[in-house]
């Protein structure tokens, strides 16, 4: 008999070192993680599944055991009802092993260069530039004229359109159409005096390598230029300012595009752009450069950068 | 002399023991609890560390955010250590579970009030439109949903269940968000609707205002009917914080500008 209790306790101990291997209990929704210990992808996973709610099965691509062959298993076993992709990795093994299912697919940088599914549901990862700049305007209501450095390769048209949606919100944009090969100190130096304040975007062409990024920053603070940044990263460098995506609204941005797909209602469009935005400021900069600052928004800054 | 030196030396040591103990026997800490779904603040710490600085110099006071009703209203029951910073109809609905006595009330531009203000895209003509369509809100989504339900009535609950709440971070990301297309409608102060107006009228313009709430008193500063005495000198303090730079800088981080006694109107609309 005592063996008997022995061989059960080893069974059960046996299933419950191995059943994290196999995934655990199998869900209707997957949340497919690119790598759950990125602070970002654990956030808007979390704000997700607070959302939605019910039987909701993560898979953290960032852990050993789940590398692709046993995703691709896992995915042919179980046929999620659905599939929320947090990063480009999640997306592209869902999109390899599950290209009939509907996927869901966030915080993917270049998602706009990638082929999509025709069942793909995109969380764009940058606020529209309207957005942007009517965040600058109800900020620094005395900032009229902003400069733009763009990547003149690939993002003349971007600029365009950026320029015109500027002139319908009140302000100028000053564009600064540069390569990866352009030089920084000349261009900038010879145009601070056009505009009041610059603006960074996720443009790979201006923001080629640390060493560029430093010397905007260096040049901007030299000629009391603040500079207004797309991420929280830049807040280190001496940005005055940061609009960034509000990570915890995607998700629920996310949970409505699943709940829509559950509940088999048409929509309307594909891309959602981030509803809401994360807000740093740096006021000490501010008052440096003597850029007036509206006081009743400072209500709505997440965080003051010191 | 002896007689004199032990005199004293005892006189010293009973002087350092009432010192002593009065310090560290009969000082209390004293709390200023907050808890408002009508605003959607996520930066707890932010908020906390610049409120602590604020309050700690001036005694054994700190402040305790929550952001989920149940568990504030578990962490208060009974507490008489503190002040509470509550939104109007909550502290309406949490009077009557605990005694409670609401002292100030908070202003805004010199308004004690606020309507809030449900607009939509200009094209969307009925509220039926907006039947399991977004609508984006800075509070919390069982809020929204309960004052939304307030605005359009009874009669309208089950479009009012259909519809999808967006929680955004602030006001303004609602109104904008609504221009983009994220949401059909959005939910937000009058203020707040105000304020676009001005930094934007183009973009103003292409919303309608769909339904107008009650006016609502802003959040309310209470205490607990038997509050230890100890309490009265942080409500002070928290009154006083309008008349300083330093002060004034918190309470825009609260969302207001300033405080005043609350008249016996107010009282009574509070249920007083």
């Amino acid at each position: 008999m005592s063996r008997l209790r022995a061989k059960i306790f080893v069974a059960i101990w046996a299933l419950w070192v191995v059943s994290p291997l196999l995934g655990g209990e199998a869900g209707n929704v997957w949340v497919l993680n690119s790598d759950a210990s990125v602070s970002k992808y654990a956030a808007i996973s979390s704000a997700f599944q607070a959302k939605l709610k019910g039987k909701i099965h993560e898979i953290d691509l960032g852990r050993k055991f789940h590398n692709e062959s046993w995703v691709q298993y896992k995915l042919a076993k179980e046929q999620p009802a659905l599939i929320f992709c947090i990063g480009t990795s999640a997306y592209l093994q869902a999109r390899k092993y599950a290209k009939n299912t509907p996927l869901i697919f966030a915080l993917g940088l270049r998602w706009r260069r990638m082929s999509l599914t025709e069942n793909t549901y995109v969380l764009a990862s940058d606020i529209p530039p309207a957005h942007n700049l009517l965040m600058f305007s109800f900020f620094f209501p005395e900032i009229k004229k902003i400069g733009v450095p763009y990547g003149k390769q690939q993002n003349k048209t971007w600029f365009q359109k950026v320029e015109k949606e500027a002139q319908v919100i009140g302000l100028e944009i000053i564009g600064l159409p540069l390569s990866r090969k352009s030089n920084i100190k000349s261009l900038f130096t010879a145009r601070f005096s056009e505009f009041d304040a610059l603006w960074l975007t996720a443009d790979p062409e201006v923001l080629s390598g640390k060493t560029r990024v430093a010397t905007i920053f260096k040049l901007s603070d030299a000629y009391k230029k603040p500079i207004f940044a797309y991420s929280p990263v830049f807040a280190k460098f001496g940005a005055a300012f940061i609009v960034a995506p509000d990570v915890r609204t995607m998700g629920g941005q996310a949970a409505g595009f699943a709940k829509n797909i559950q509940a088999q209602r048409a929509m309307e469009e594909k891309i959602e752009y981030p509803a809401g935005t994360f807000l740093a400021i740096n006021l000490k900069k501010l008052q440096q450069y003597g850029v007036i600052v509206n006081q009743r928004a400072l209500s709505t800054v997440n965080e003051y950068i010191e | 002399m002896l007689f004199h030196l032990l005199r004293a030396w005892n006189i010293a040591v009973l002087s350092a023991a009432c010192f002593f103990s009065s310090e560290v026997f009969s000082s209390s800490s004293y709390f200023l609890y907050f808890f408002n779904p009508e605003s959607n603040v996520d930066n707890f710490a932010m908020l906390k560390k610049s409120l602590d600085e604020y309050l700690e110099p001036r005694g054994r006071y700190q402040f305790r955010p929550f952001d989920d009703q149940q568990i504030f209203e578990k962490a208060v029951q009974g507490k008489k250590d503190g002040v509470f910073l509550i939104s109007s109809w909550h502290y309406k609905t949490l009077r009557k579970k605990q005694a409670l006595q609401a002292l100030l009330v908070s202003t805004l531009d010199h308004k004690s009030t606020q309507n809030k203000i449900l607009s939509a895209k200009r094209e969307i003509a009925s509220i039926a439109q907006l039947r399991e369509h977004k609508i984006a809100s800075a509070g919390t989504e069982a809020y929204t949903r309960g004052l939304l339900q307030r605005m359009l009535g009874e009669s309208q609950r089950e479009l009012v269940n259909n519809i999808q709440i967006i929680t955004v971070p602030r006001d303004i990301d609602a109104l904008i968000s609504v221009s983009f297309g994220a949401a059909k409608a959005a939910i937000t102060t009058e203020h707040s609707l105000a304020m676009l107006a001005s930094i934007n009228p183009v973009l103003f313009k292409r919303l309608r205002v769909m339904q107008r709430s009650e006016e609502s008193l802003l959040p309310i500063l209470a205490i607990a009917v038997n509050a230890t005495p100890g309490v009265a000198n942080l409500v002070t303090i928290i009154e006083q914080m309008q008349t300083t730079m330093q002060g004034k800088a918190r309470l825009k981080m609260l969302g207001i500008d300033g405080w005043r006694r609350l008249s016996q109107t107010e009282k009574a609309a509070l249920g007083e």
